[in-house]
């Protein structure tokens, strides 16, 4: 999806840029390299264990390091910060970073021949294969991937990105027993998506029967979600690959969500700032501040060759 | 004094970046040394200037409107128009560039926010000079900039950005810009300067 740009920056432009001060000479720099592998004219990032590294490079270099790593050596720069690796990587992101791939449609603003009736922002970036519904709204800055659908009463905020093969929108998973068998519950409600947000690929938001499927701002999504009818996500949690959740689910902000979680009943709320350890089915709900695991790596006693045979065998008797 | 002026006065260093040594490396070997061709980009980009003009010559000024109500980086001189400071950054050093007389700095992304709201809230306004440094430098600030007050401020008409970048670094003028400023032709008037010498 990304690639980085050509560039040619003086130190003191990235300290300008970063609003950070640096020591040592003003050289240029050119190139991103991982440390052990430097280059000359590069931007190098070390941690306190790689110190050792740092006396060994002969080049000019500018490196990102805490205070503590710091080797009096005239070639290389410095950017000083207590959090080296949030510094350099959101340079990275912002500055080195070109977000247009060549297999992107285009870029679309306020409105669009090919998507009528739908609101985009400014500068939106839209890939190709792309379904878009009536009546959608799309903040600035988003970017919309490749064979993407976005499905009818969808609010997407600002600076989100949503990744290749994902469906926003598609009507929930609802039946009711009746005399003629299973009929499905109306999937009429809403989706309203936050600023900042990333959706991974692959994955599927649920519309809800009535009221709305929420994920506030800044929450981070990985692949091969699902996120089900009339859930809450609060800001800034993350989930990881396989989520699963029941309709009405809740989850707090600054959570983290495992791989493989599952949440099996819409009354179940977790928290705020807690940890959900992967693979772990959430049977109640979980307070403030906790961290949930399921137990793990329960062991069958015997012989495993033995054992295999006979899981095999009941494997295919319920099958 | 401070800034970039002091700086290469002091280390008697100029910042030059390789495309500028390489046409300074053509135009010796093309031209020579006595040539215009050589003076001209010496003159511009490697040439130390002596203490006591740098000193005298300090023929900037602050704006007066810079007063309590005016965010970061917002300079207010005519009704019609203001002018945005984005970064203190430049692809290229230029000796006497005025900006050497300043403190470096850049906006952050709640600042840009902010000065967007400023432009909204003012009904005479209605273009706006984005420059800096080198706006081009910093496509995604830029992009920021120009995206919020397209959305939250409709009463401004005209972009206008000064750039050097095109000329003194060419490699790192990003194509997506293009595409960028296309996708915004239909809600501004957008004129970019591009300044090759001044």
């Amino acid at each position: 999806m990304y690639q980085l740009k050509q560039f040619e920056f003086h130190v003191s432009d990235i300290s300008t840029l970063l609003n950070m001060d640096f020591t040592g000479q003003d050289i240029v720099v050119n190139k991103v390299s991982r440390i052990g592998q430097e280059i000359d004219h590069s931007i190098i990032l070390c941690n306190p264990d790689q110190m050792d590294y740092l006396k060994k490079i002969n080049t000019e270099c500018l490196v990102f390091c805490c205070k503590k790593t710091v080797v009096n050596k005239k070639n290389l720069s410095y950017i000083i910060s207590p959090d080296p690796e949030i510094l350099f990587f959101r340079f990275i992101n912002d500055f080195l970073v070109n977000e247009t791939d060549y297999w992107y449609e285009g870029i679309i603003s306020v409105n669009s021949t090919k998507y009528p009736d739908v609101v985009f922002g400014y500068n939106v970036i839209i890939g190709k294969n792309v379904v878009i519904a009536p009546g959608t709204k799309i903040g600035n800055n988003s970017v919309i991937g490749n064979n993407v659908v976005i499905r009818s009463n969808v609010e997407i905020g600002n600076s989100c990105i949503i990744k290749d093969n994902s469906v926003i929108g598609s009507s929930g998973f609802g039946f009711i027993r009746t005399d003629d068998g299973l009929m499905q519950i109306p999937q009429i409600g809403f989706i309203k998506i936050g600023n900042d947000v990333i959706i991974g690929s692959c994955c599927s938001i649920e519309k809800p029967t009535m009221g709305h499927t929420i994920i506030n701002d800044n929450v981070k999504i990985d692949d091969l979600v699902q996120v089900g009818q009339n859930q809450e996500i609060g800001k800034n949690t993350i989930i990881t690959t396989g989520f699963k959740g029941e309709t009405g689910a809740k989850i707090g902000s600054d959570t983290f969500i495992g791989m493989g979680v599952t949440i099996i009943s819409g009354e179940i709320e977790i928290g705020n700032r807690c940890i959900i350890g992967a693979g772990t089915v959430v049977l109640k709900s979980v307070p403030d501040g906790k961290i949930v695991y399921s137990k793990q790596m329960n062991e069958i006693k015997g012989d495993s060759g033995e054992k295999i045979k006979e899981v095999f065998y009941n494997f295919k008797k319920t099958w | 004094m401070a800034g970039y002026l002091e700086s290469i006065i002091r280390n008697q260093h100029c910042k030059t970046n390789t495309y500028i040594n390489g046409l300074l490396e053509k135009a010796r070997n093309e031209y020579g040394v006595d040539s215009s061709e050589f003076k001209g980009i010496y003159n511009q980009y490697f040439k130390i200037p002596s203490k006591k003009s740098a000193l005298k010559n300090r023929r900037y000024y602050e704006a007066e409107v810079t007063g309590k109500d005016i965010p970061k980086g917002l300079e207010r001189l005519y009704r019609r128009s203001v002018a945005i400071d984005l970064l203190s950054a430049c692809a290229c050093e230029c000796v006497y560039c005025a900006r050497g007389y300043f403190n470096r700095f850049a906006l952050s992304n709640t600042e840009i926010q902010e000065v967007a709201k400023y432009c909204a809230n003012d009904k005479f306004l209605q273009e706006v000079l984005i420059t800096g440094g080198d706006p081009m430098i910093a496509p995604s600030k830029l992009k920021l900039l120009i995206t919020e007050l397209a959305s939250k401020a409709p009463n401004i008409k005209i972009i206008r950005i000064g750039t050097r970048l095109p000329v003194q670094d060419p490699e790192m003028f990003d194509p997506s810009l293009f595409t960028f400023f296309e996708s915004m032709k239909k809600r501004f008037i957008i004129e970019v300067a591009l300044q090759a010498n001044h």
